[in-house]
C-alpha cells in the first residue's frame, strides 16, 4: 500500500541518530534505510511516496516506511 | 474445497467444454449436419484468458497450470467423444502429452523452489508469521502453502507444546513477495486451522557500523571507574550512596539480566567478567552493548563506566539477538529473543526496542511476554521516543511489563520520550546523553528511552539479588513508592531512586564482608 505524504525533514538525535520525516498530518515517518544524501537537510520540505513497514527497532520513533519516491516540495 | 482445487476445476471445465463442444461439432458435421465452431472457440479463448489472470502464481506456475488444465480438458473431451464414437484420438493424445509436460513442469518448479536459497538481499521474498489452532498441524494448511509456493517452519523451535501451547503453534512462512497479500487472505480465511497470520518483515545482519571512541578519564567517585565522572545520572541518582550501601554486601543470589537487542560484545573490558555465554555474544551495531553497560557494567574495576553492579557481584548479563546491524528486527525476531532470554533463566529481561502498533501488540509478542512472565522473569520495556503515548508502541503496550520513560538532567521529561498515561506500570529514569560501553572497548553517549530502560532493569536486578522472590508488581510498587516526581507533571510515572529502592529490599541480616 503506497501513501503520498508531505512533510519536513528532521534529524532525530536518538541513539546514533537518523533522518526522519515529520509529516504535515502530524505523523512521524521513519524511513527504513537512509534518505538520499541531498535530502538529509534539516527543515527541507518534501513530498514522498511511501509504504508502511511494520518493524521493531531501537528507534521507536513513528511509523516505519519504505520510501519509494521523494522530491522537494515546491511551495509558494 | 480449498481455493487451489477450485481454480483447477474451473480451468479443466472450461477447456473440457471447449474441446468437447468442438468434438461434438465435428461429429455433427460427419453426420451431415451444420457445425458452428464459434462457441467452442469462445470457450477456448475463455480458458486461455482464465489462465492468464490465474492469481497468486509466477510465469512457470501459470504455464504449468495451463498445460495441466488444457491437457486434462482435452483428455475428458476425448473420452466423451470416444463414448459418442466421434473423433476422440485427436483430443486425448495431445491432451495426454500436455498433461505429461505439465507434470514435468510441476516437478521442475518444485525442484527449483526447493533449491532456491533464502537470500537476505532478495526483496522478492517475504515472510508471514502464522499461528495455528491448538489442535492443528501444519500439514492442514499445506495445500494453501503449496499453492503460493510457500515454505513453513516452526518459528520458535525453543518452545515445546508443553511449555506454551500458543508459541509452539507459530510457523514462519517464506514465499515470493508478490503472493504475500493473497497468502495472508487465504490463511486468515481458514478459520478452521489458523488463529491468525501477519506479515513478518525480515531483517538481516549487515556490515558493522563504525563507532567512535571517547578516551577514558579519571573519576571522582568512590568507585575507580574512570568514566563515572562523565555519567551525570550517577551523580544525580546518588550512585556513591548506592556503593556505600552495597559494596560491603553479598547478594542472596546473583541475578541474570537478559538484554534482548542487537547482541552484546561479551569481550568488552567492562562487561566480560559479568557476561554469560549466550546467543547474542557479539554486537554489530553497538546498541545492545550500550544497554548492557548501563544495566550491569562492572563497577570498581578501574575500567570504563560505573553502574549499580558493584565489582560484578550482583548481576550477570547475557545477550539475546533480536535486531540486526541497523538496529531493526521483525515481530518474530523480537519474540524469539524474548523466548530465548526467558528459557535461559533471565531474572530480568530488558527490551530497549519497539514498533509503532496503535492497534495493539502483535499476538506473538504478547505470547512471548506471557511466556517470560510465566518463567518468572520481570520484563522491562522502553516506552518509545516519539513524544506520544506508549500505548501506541509494542511491546511497551503489553500487559505485565514495566514501561520506562526517559528524563533529562533536570528531571524533566526528555523531549523525545513517550508518555505513559494508560499502561499499568509506568516508571521513568535518566535517558539523555548517557555514557556507556560500545563494542571494541569503546564508550559513547546515546540518548533514548533505550538507555533509561536498562538502568531500571539493572536496578531491579540488584534489588532482586537481595530479595530473589521479588515479583514484577512488588518491584514496581517499590520503585514507584521510593521514586520522585518529575519537575512537571508529565505522565511518565515517577523517577527511580536507587538508594531508596535498594534500602527497601536490603534486610539488616544480609551477609556482609565487614
Amino acid at each position: 500500500m503506497h501513501m503520498q505524504i508531505k512533510g519536513t525533514i528532521t534529524y532525530v538525535n536518538l541513539v546514533d541518530g537518523f533522518w526522519g520525516i515529520q509529516g504535515d498530518d502530524g505523523m512521524q515517518y521513519q524511513p527504513v534505510g537512509a534518505l538520499p544524501a541531498n535530502f538529509q537537510q534539516e527543515g527541507l520540505r518534501i513530498q514522498a511516496q511511501v509504504s508502511p513497514h511494520q518493524d521493531f527497532s531501537i528507534f521507536m520513533w513513528g511509523q516505519s516506511v519504505k520510501v519509494k519516491k521523494i522530491e522537494l516540495l515546491q511551495e509558494k | 474445497m480449498n481455493p487451489t482445487i477450485n481454480l483447477h476445476v474451473i480451468g479443466i471445465a472450461l477447456s473440457a467444454a471447449a474441446f468437447g463442444v468442438f468434438g461434438l461439432g465435428i461429429l455433427k458435421r460427419q453426420s451431415g449436419k451444420s457445425f458452428q465452431p464459434l462457441p467452442s472457440f469462445l470457450l477456448l479463448i475463455g480458458a486461455l484468458l482464465f489462465h492468464l489472470t490465474y492469481p497468486h502464481a509466477g510465469v512457470a506456475t501459470r504455464a504449468t497450470n495451463l498445460f495441466m488444465d488444457l491437457g486434462l480438458g482435452m483428455v475428458l473431451a476425448g473420452l466423451l467423444l470416444a463414448y459418442k464414437k466421434g473423433p476422440h484420438r485427436m483430443f486425448w493424445v495431445p491432451g495426454a502429452l500436455l498433461v505429461v509436460i505439465g507434470m514435468a513442469g510441476m516437478g521442475l518448479t518444485g525442484l527449483f523452489n526447493s533449491c532456491q536459497k533464502w537470500s537476505p538481499f532478495n526483496e522478492d521474498l517475504a515472510e508471514v508469521l502464522v499461528e495455528l489452532g491448538p489442535d492443528d498441524q501444519v500439514a492442514e494448511i499445506s495445500p494453501i502453502l503449496n499453492h503460493f509456493q510457500a515454505k513453513a517452519e516452526r518459528a520458535f523451535l525453543e518452545v515445546t507444546f508443553e511449555e506454551s501451547e500458543d508459541l509452539a503453534q507459530y510457523y514462519v512462512v517464506s514465499l515470493p513477495a508478490e503472493h504475500v497479500v493473497a497468502l495472508l487472505e487465504a490463511l486468515n480465511a481458514d478459520d478452521e486451522n489458523v488463529d491468525q497470520a501477519s506479515i513478518n518483515n525480515p531483517f538481516f545482519l549487515e556490515e558493522p557500523a563504525a563507532n567512535t571512541s571517547i578516551g577514558a578519564q579519571k573519576g571522582k567517585f568512590s568507585a575507580n571507574d574512570p568514566l563515572l565522572s562523565q555519567e551525570w545520572y550517577a551523580e544525580k541518582l546518588n550512585y556513591n550512596q548506592v556503593y556505600s550501601l552495597i559494596s560491603n554486601r553479598k547478594p542472596v543470589r546473583k541475578m541474570k539480566v537478559g538484554i534482548v537487542d542487537t547482541g552484546v560484545d561479551g569481550k568488552h573490558e567492562d562487561l566480560t567478567s559479568a557476561f554469560l555465554t549466550s546467543p547474542g555474544n557479539s554486537d554489530q551495531h553497538g546498541h545492545g552493548t550500550h544497554c548492557a553497560g548501563l544495566a550491569a557494567g562492572v563497577t570498581n574495576n578501574g575500567k570504563g563506566i560505573g553502574s549499580l553492579n558493584w565489582e560484578g557481584r550482583f548481576l550477570d548479563v547475557a545477550g539475546f539477538p533480536a535486531l540486526d546491524a541497523k538496529g531493526r528486527g521483525s515481530d518474530r525476531t523480537v519474540s524469539q529473543g524474548i523466548i530465548q532470554a526467558a528459557k535461559a533463566g533471565s531474572d530480568v529481561i530488558s527490551l530497549s526496542l519497539g514498533g509503532f502498533a496503535p492497534l495493539g501488540a502483535p499476538k506473538s509478542q504478547v505470547d512471548a511476554i506471557k511466556f517470560a512472565l510465566k518463567k518468572g522473569a520481570i520484563v522491562v520495556v522502553a516506552a518509545g521516543n516519539a513524544n506520544q503515548d506508549a500505548r501506541m508502541f509494542s511491546p511497551a503496550n503489553i500487559e505485565g511489563v514495566i514501561c520506562v520513560s526517559a528524563v533529562d538532567q533536570q528531571f524533566n521529561k526528555a523531549v523525545f520520550s513517550n508518555t505513559n498515561t494508560t499502561l499499568k506500570m509506568p516508571i521513568s529514569a535518566p535517558g539523555v546523553d548517557m555514557m556507556s560501553s560500545l563494542p571494541g572497548n569503546k564508550y559513547q553517549n546515546f540518548s533514548g528511552t533505550s538507555m533509561a530502560t536498562p538502568l531500571v532493569a539493572g536496578l531491579i536486578g540488584v534489588m532482586k539479588s537481595f530479595r530473589p522472590e521479588l515479583t514484577a508488581t512488588e518491584a514496581y510498587q517499590i520503585l514507584t513508592k521510593t521514586g520522585v516526581n518529575p519537575r512537571e507533571a508529565a505522565g511518565i510515572g515517577r523517577i527511580v531512586q536507587p538508594v531508596a529502592a535498594l534500602g527497601a529490599v536490603i534486610p539488616n541480616d544480609v551477609a556482609s564482608d565487614n
